[in-house]
């Protein structure tokens, strides 16, 4: 029984082991005999077969066997996922099972850490819309690839981290991004700021918060999230115009309230604003990323992170410190009046 | 399913001879077993908590450095001085100070808007 956590351990659990073939080489009466252990829909366990073959490609790509890769995910669903399945008669239409593979890789990746991405070398498809700057610690992220020219403009006036997540951040393009940083002789420890130009809506926030959870699986931990994207930013009438209704379906119902909780403690002025009751029914607005102008954005990046920059770890302390000298005294005003 | 049995850290006897024997005293059995479920609580909190920072730091192993954390953070809560308070503040990194600056900052808003 190999040893509670270890590597095999974790394998073992993950249903991975060593194969002395090419699984994806094997014909369907092979597949179907060393992968039958727990199918249901299909002939074999398609999860199981999927983190089998990645697995094999890291074992050849470490021992020397092979080269690394070189090629997206997609890519490698296309040379070696899609025709094991199809000869197994595991491939269906009827669900993403792309989608699928990309769960197990990020299954081997984040669950069980028995693999990285840069192991077998996949290549990211994101990679144009990341850059590691000289002021390294400071990041402006975005949800959509739409900013990503508001991004660049930025990176070059100030030489910061920029990255145009488009939509749910990739957890390959977070291990790669953090490889950069740690490159640049950037200590992992040190304090992050993150400037988040994201929906200020439910899904948003979701794309935040998991790009940040990425972000500290591979060792940036101490960070500060400062939202661009919110209700003070634009006035009453400006916001009249620029919400709309967040869905309320049954799968975002639970999200929704818990996103409402967060967005309370942050105590927008003009959260109002994106709240209402129709009917004794209440009724939940957000505002688009897009609705902020990028003039505005910049107006306020000089005022929150430009006296961030260029500073080491003891000057940071330092500001913060005078920052919150300056908060303590507006707290002693407010209580004395 | 049958619902997880609190575990038991706490013997009934090691606590009902202490009051008897060292405090020199009775106790009502109902007392004790009250006694003993809080800590019994408590004790499993804190060191599921303990489990967790360390898994957060990529550890199968719970080390000084987790215990006292979480030690701390639920048996330890005390009122500091000033000065302990000011100490505190010091200790902490840029990105956390920020973050209580902003706790203060919303605190005044918030209170404003009741005045």
């Amino acid at each position: 029984m190999p040893k509670k956590g270890s590597l095999k351990d974790r394998l073992r659990k993950a249903g991975i082991r060593s194969y002395d073939v090419l699984i994806h080489d094997q014909p369907k009466e092979w597949l179907i005999k060393n992968f039958k252990q727990g199918a249901t829909v299909y002939p074999v366990n398609v999860a199981r077969l999927m983190r089998n073959i990645v697995w094999q490609a890291r074992e050849r790509i470490t021992r020397g066997e092979k080269p690394p890769l070189k090629e997206l995910l997609r890519t490698f669903w296309y040379m070696y996922i899609k025709p094991t399945l199809s000869r197994a008669d595991a491939l269906t239409h009827e669900t993403d099972q792309y989608a699928q593979m990309i769960d197990n890789i990020v299954y081997m990746v984040k669950e069980t850490e028995v693999l990285e991405y840069k192991d077998i070398g996949f290549r990211d498809e994101g990679r144009a819309h990341r850059k590691v700057g000289a002021n390294a610690n400071i990041i402006l992220f975005s949800e959509k690839l739409g900013h990503q020219d508001f991004l660049s403009d930025i990176a070059n006036k100030y030489n910061i981290s920029i990255l145009a997540l488009g939509g749910q951040p990739s957890v390959l393009t977070s291990e790669y991004f953090v490889d950069t940083v740690r490159n640049r002789g950037v200590n992992l420890q040190r304090s992050f700021y993150l400037f988040s130009i994201v929906d200020y809506d439910t899904s948003g926030w979701i794309i935040r918060d998991a790009f940040i959870n990425n972000l500290k699986f591979y060792g940036i931990t101490h960070t500060r999230v400062i939202d661009l994207i919110t209700p003070d930013m634009l006035t009453p009438e400006e916001i009249k115009l620029a919400r709309y209704r967040i869905p309320e379906s049954e799968a975002m119902r639970v999200k929704n309230k818990d996103w409402l909780k967060e967005v309370h403690k942050r105590d927008y002025k003009n959260q109002k604003y994106l709240e209402d009751t129709k009917q004794g029914k209440s009724i939940l607005y957000g505002l688009e990323a897009e609705s902020i102008s990028a003039k505005r954005l910049e107006v306020k990046l000089n005022d929150v992170m430009v006296p961030l920059l260029g500073k080491s770890e003891d000057l940071l302390k330092i500001y913060e410190l005078r920052e919150l000298d300056k908060t303590i005294k507006a707290l002693m005003i407010h209580k004395l009046t | 399913m049958p619902k997880k049995k609190q575990a038991e850290f706490i013997r009934f006897n090691t606590i009902k001879e202490y009051i008897n024997d060292i405090l020199k005293m009775r106790s009502s059995d109902s007392s004790v077993k009250k006694f003993i479920k809080e800590f019994d609580s408590a004790i499993a909190a804190t060191l599921i908590d303990a489990g967790k920072l360390s898994k957060e730091d990529k550890r199968n192993t719970v080390m000084d450095e987790d215990i006292i954390t979480v030690v701390e953070k639920h048996l330890g809560k005390k009122h500091l001085t000033w000065q302990e308070t000011a100490e505190e503040i010091i200790k902490q990194n840029p990105t956390d100070l920020g973050k209580i600056s902003k706790a203060i900052n919303d605190y005044i808003a918030k209170d404003q808007k009741k005045k």
